[in-house]
């Protein structure tokens, strides 16, 4: 079936390889849904990716279509709700069903998984693992049996636009078909037979201790310490020793599992002391080539062989990435759209009588009680057994808005802002965060270094991630000032769509030496950073500039004039007083 | 849906103890299990359900009115104790799942929408906090609940109350609960307010043994093999843990607590700066259920020390800049206190 290696392993290219282990992971997935979950298929749409579903869905026994679930889809639409039409034609509440509910049995698709948000993720990730949703929705309160596989199609571009991690976690493989093209491709897909076959033998497929023991001591290797992990490693496992016609897991199906697994999972070997970190691996190790033969081999020769499989993966540390939300890309932030129906948006206040036509939300719960206890003084004469509704009984849902606030640092980082600034900044980001975290803003952290700028810290209340990510900040190389406040621009506007006030708060000695283009020259620097300066002004948000330089520097207050900010020159002090005049500052802006 | 043996878990022991100490000692006010994915703390507060004593509630009852307190009791039950006629029987404290994505009138109670519409009759339908009085109340990735309901669980939490005022219908009914919640911080923090609530505060890491790991996988694939096959086979285990239970339920007020336990508790807090009373109260409550537990007619020195990472590091002052971990924090101070 998929991996038919034996086709010459020697001729076999990496990109074929990928797909090999696509195919490959596929098949699993079918053989044992149950313990496996579902693939998370990083891809652009495009035909490599409707190759890999078309053999998916194909192959898969008992299922010919999966069902869809958009990614804006809201809690109604996955946990079901009341029908209104049903139920007004009926007289009596009837609810229909929610896409959880019709994907029991089969298997969910969620397109454009990285817009996914963190509410209905959650649900389907309670799903997930309970294989039962508890439905508590509009006066219904009932169980009903959910148990499916998961495929997220992520089609994300950016390291960070990915489908939540809540999801991912669940989910036993990790596929990326990006840069894959089918004329690479000349492995042959699955076939159906074997699949099928496999799947009855996979329930009796043993994995011994031993072989457990050696998969998990390549996770904890790989720094994959997840029991979940470890339980979708060991599942892989025996499904490929299934998909073999073996009843027991061999060295080469622990092999298997451990690269599909715990490859995307690994966390990357840090890089050598260089300063310029060499990209990661970009072509697949060699291991594999001494995989198909049976020799039996020393485990301790084995467990390395594991450990680079796991290592090898192209996609090594994808999770790791997403855990630790390290922002590679500036104005990355704007890409992910508003959220949709985000389950934890638009707060309900009750609801009032009005017409929806005026643009409300129909509030259709509060609509029918209020013209439910009529129904029997309406009816009269009538024998009519649906619920008449008078244009008094309308409800209209008022919404409340949160107005959340964000706040954005955008740090220099540059050599010139001396190191110990750099601290400085670090703890006032912190101390922020902890101080109005009761207030539910979000942080977050942009820096400007070497030719350009990172948005290091996407918006988040997480103190945990503030202080990951402020560990890692590096700091040294030109001040490219024009180009923070550019990304800053970007996350204000992305901000704003998603309905949070942004306020930015700059810390630099006003110095500039890197052009938005990234060439070095003060004097093209100085001319980007006012422009960019003009338009930050021009968003009208708050902005405050702290002067970071030992004495006050003209230039910086120029620039704070530029972007219409207040201006503070920043006497050397602790993080507790940037905190406070922050605070302050944003009170009176 | 089976429920797993909760002796069957493997390791977890402060997640196992806090969840038999609120089961003990229901006024310690809710645990919080906050940690690693996958580390099976959904499981584990599951399982619990398995292990809840019974007690006497009215019969058939929607808000699981106490037989013992007449004058706590729902209209109904008022009503059926005027004409005699009130039923009482045993029924096991129940662990109600709020899940996400539950709207606020299935939480609260709303207007029967099937009586009003069929009958046009104005009857309440209680909610989840009614089903969940005198048991337990759990919220999986508690960090993620609208903002909203979170209001609504801190207002009846306080007060043991719930009160509705909507649909036309005013109604008001007891409810108390134990509120278990979990959850990873990575989806963010927990607002400041709820986590006050939380009595016991457990962090939840990953196994690193691989035995122990290994033992995990084995038998979360039994159980899933044959979750009857499973659960009978660890029944025994599970009903010496129930016996446990209930035998500390009952021995638990009479604990005694001297005065040099209390004074190092006292010495505890303040070391530690946690927050007012609650911390010690806490901490006096927790380290007698677990005396209760252990079958010891008085609370030792060993029992205030077991629990008082449990019972205090949520409660101490987040210094952003400090960065080892709170747990750490208060065992630092056990040793200070306790060791000097």
């Amino acid at each position: 079936m998929s991996a038919q290696r034996q086709v010459g392993d020697e001729e076999i290219t990496p990109a074929e390889r990928r797909w090999a282990d696509a195919l490959t992971a596929a098949a699993l997935l079918a053989i044992g849904p149950e313990k496996l979950g579902g693939i998370t298929l990083r891809a652009a749409p495009g035909p490599i990716r409707d190759v890999f579903l078309q053999n998916l869905y194909e192959h898969w026994p008992g299922v010919s279509a999966p069902v869809k679930a958009p990614a804006a889809i809201s809690a109604d639409g996955l946990l079901g709700g009341l029908d209104l039409s049903a139920t007004l034609a009926e007289g009596r509440p009837i609810s229909s069903a929610g896409v959880l509910e019709r994907a029991h049995g089969e298997v969910l698709q969620v397109s454009m998984a990285e817009r996914l948000s963190s509410g209905p993720a959650a649900v389907i990730a309670a799903a997930l693992d309970n294989r039962v949703v508890p439905i508590e929705r509009d006066g219904t309160s009932r169980r009903a049996q959910s148990s499916f596989a998961c495929i997220l199609l992520d089609e994300g571009e950016a390291p960070d636009e990915m489908a939540p991690f809540i999801l991912v976690d669940r989910l036993a493989f990790f596929i990326d078909l990006n840069g894959l093209s089918v004329h690479d491709i000349k492995v042959p897909g699955l076939s159906a037979g074997v699949i099928s076959a496999a799947r009855t033998r996979f329930v009796d497929t043993k994995i011994d201790d031993a072989s457990l023991a050696m998969i998990d001591q390549t996770a904890l290797s790989v720094g994959v310490p997840s029991i979940r992990a470890l339980s979708f490693c060991a599942a892989a496992a025996r499904a490929s020793a299934a998909l073999a016609g073996e009843s027991e897991v061999r060295e080469k199906d622990v092999e298997t599992a451990c690269r599909l697994v715990l490859g995307p999972r690994a966390v990357p070997i840090p890089p050598r002391d260089d300063e310029h970190a060499p990209p990661p691996p970009e072509t697949r190790d060699t291991d594999d080539k001494e995989t198909d033969d049976d020799v039996v081999r020393d485990p301790e020769d084995f467990q390395d062989v594991l450990i680079a499989a796991a290592q090898s993966a192209l996609h090594g540390g994808v999770f790791e990435t997403r855990v630790r939300q390290m922002r590679r890309r500036a104005g990355a932030g704007g890409k992910s759209g508003a959220r949709v129906m985000s389950l934890q948006k638009g707060r309900p206040v009750g609801s009032s009588r009005g017409d929806p036509r005026d643009g409300g939300r129909l509030d259709l719960m509060a609509t029918i009680l209020a013209a439910a206890p009529w129904r029997k003084i309406r009816s009269t004469g009538r024998t009519a057994k649906t619920l008449p509704i008078y244009p008094q009984d309308f409800r209209v849902q008022r919404l409340q808005g949160r107005s959340e606030s964000v706040v954005i640092f955008v740090v220099d980082a540059s050599g010139s802002a001396a190191l110990h600034r750099m601290e400085e900044a670090k703890g006032a980001v912190e101390y922020l965060l902890s101080d109005c975290y009761t207030r539910r803003d979000y942080v977050a952290l942009i820096a400007f270094r070497g030719t350009g700028a990172d948005l290091v810290l996407a918006p988040t209340r997480s103190l945990l991630r503030v202080r990951r990510v402020l560990e890692a900040l590096p700091a040294g190389g030109g001040t490219p000032f024009a180009s923070g406040l550019q990304a800053a621009l970007q996350l204000v506007t992305a901000e704003r769509r998603r309905g949070r006030e942004p306020y930015v708060v700059v810390l630099s000695d006003g110095q500039s030496n890197i052009a938005l283009n990234g060439q070095p020259g003060r004097e093209a620097a100085q001319e980007d950073a006012l422009m960019a300066s003009r338009l930050l002004a021009r968003e009208g948000c708050n902005t405050i500039f702290f002067d970071t330089a030992p004495r006050a520097n003209p230039r910086a207050a120029r620039l704070a004039r530029e972007m219409h900010a207040v201006y503070r020159p920043l006497p050397y002090s602790d993080a507790a007083f940037v905190s406070r005049e922050i605070q302050e500052a944003i009170r009176t802006a | 849906m089976a429920i797993y043996p909760f002796a069957a878990i493997v390791g977890q022991d402060e997640l196992k103890q806090a969840l038999l100490i609120a089961a003990i000692e229901p006024q310690i006010g809710g645990v919080l299990a906050f940690g690693d994915r996958g580390a099976g703390k959904s499981t584990a507060i599951r399982a619990l359900a398995g292990l809840l004593p019974k007690a006497e509630i009215v019969d058939g009852c929607p808000y699981r009115c106490d037989p013992s307190y007449p004058d706590r009791f729902c209209d109904e039950c008022t009503q059926a104790a005027k004409a005699g006629t009130l039923k009482t029987s045993k029924a096991a404290a129940p662990v109600v799942d709020l899940p996400l994505g539950a709207t606020e009138d299935r939480i609260v109670g709303a207007l029967d929408l099937e009586r009003a519409l069929i009958h046009g009759e104005k009857r309440f339908q209680p909610g989840l906090l009614a089903q969940a009085h005198r048991g337990f109340l759990y919220i999986d990735e508690v960090n993620l609940l609208e903002d909203h309901l979170v209001d609504v669980l801190l207002d009846v939490a306080a007060s043991g109350e719930n009160i509705v005022e909507r649909d036309g219908l005013s109604v008001r009914h007891a409810a108390r609960f134990v509120l278990v919640g979990s959850g990873n911080p990575e989806e963010g923090e927990l607002r400041p307010q709820l986590l006050d609530r939380f009595g016991l505060s457990v962090d939840v890491r990953t196994p690193t043994d691989i035995k122990e790991r290994i033992e995990i996988v084995r038998r979360r694939d039994a159980f899933e093999r044959d979750p009857e096959d499973f659960t009978k086979s660890w029944k025994r285990k599970d009903s010496a843990i129930r016996s446990k239970i209930e035998q500390a339920r009952a021995a638990r007020n009479d604990i005694e607590v001297s005065d040099a336990v209390m004074e190092k508790i006292a010495e505890l807090c303040i070391t530690l700066g946690a927050d007012g009373l609650r911390g010690e109260l806490t901490l006096t409550r927790a380290a007698r259920g677990l005396a209760a537990f252990r079958g010891k007619p008085c609370v030792e020195f060993d029992h205030v020390r077991a629990v008082a990472s449990l019972s205090l590091r949520h409660r101490l002052r987040k210094d952003p800049l400090d960065e080892s971990d709170s747990g750490e924090r208060v065992e630092r101070a056990v040793v200070e206190v306790f060791d000097a």
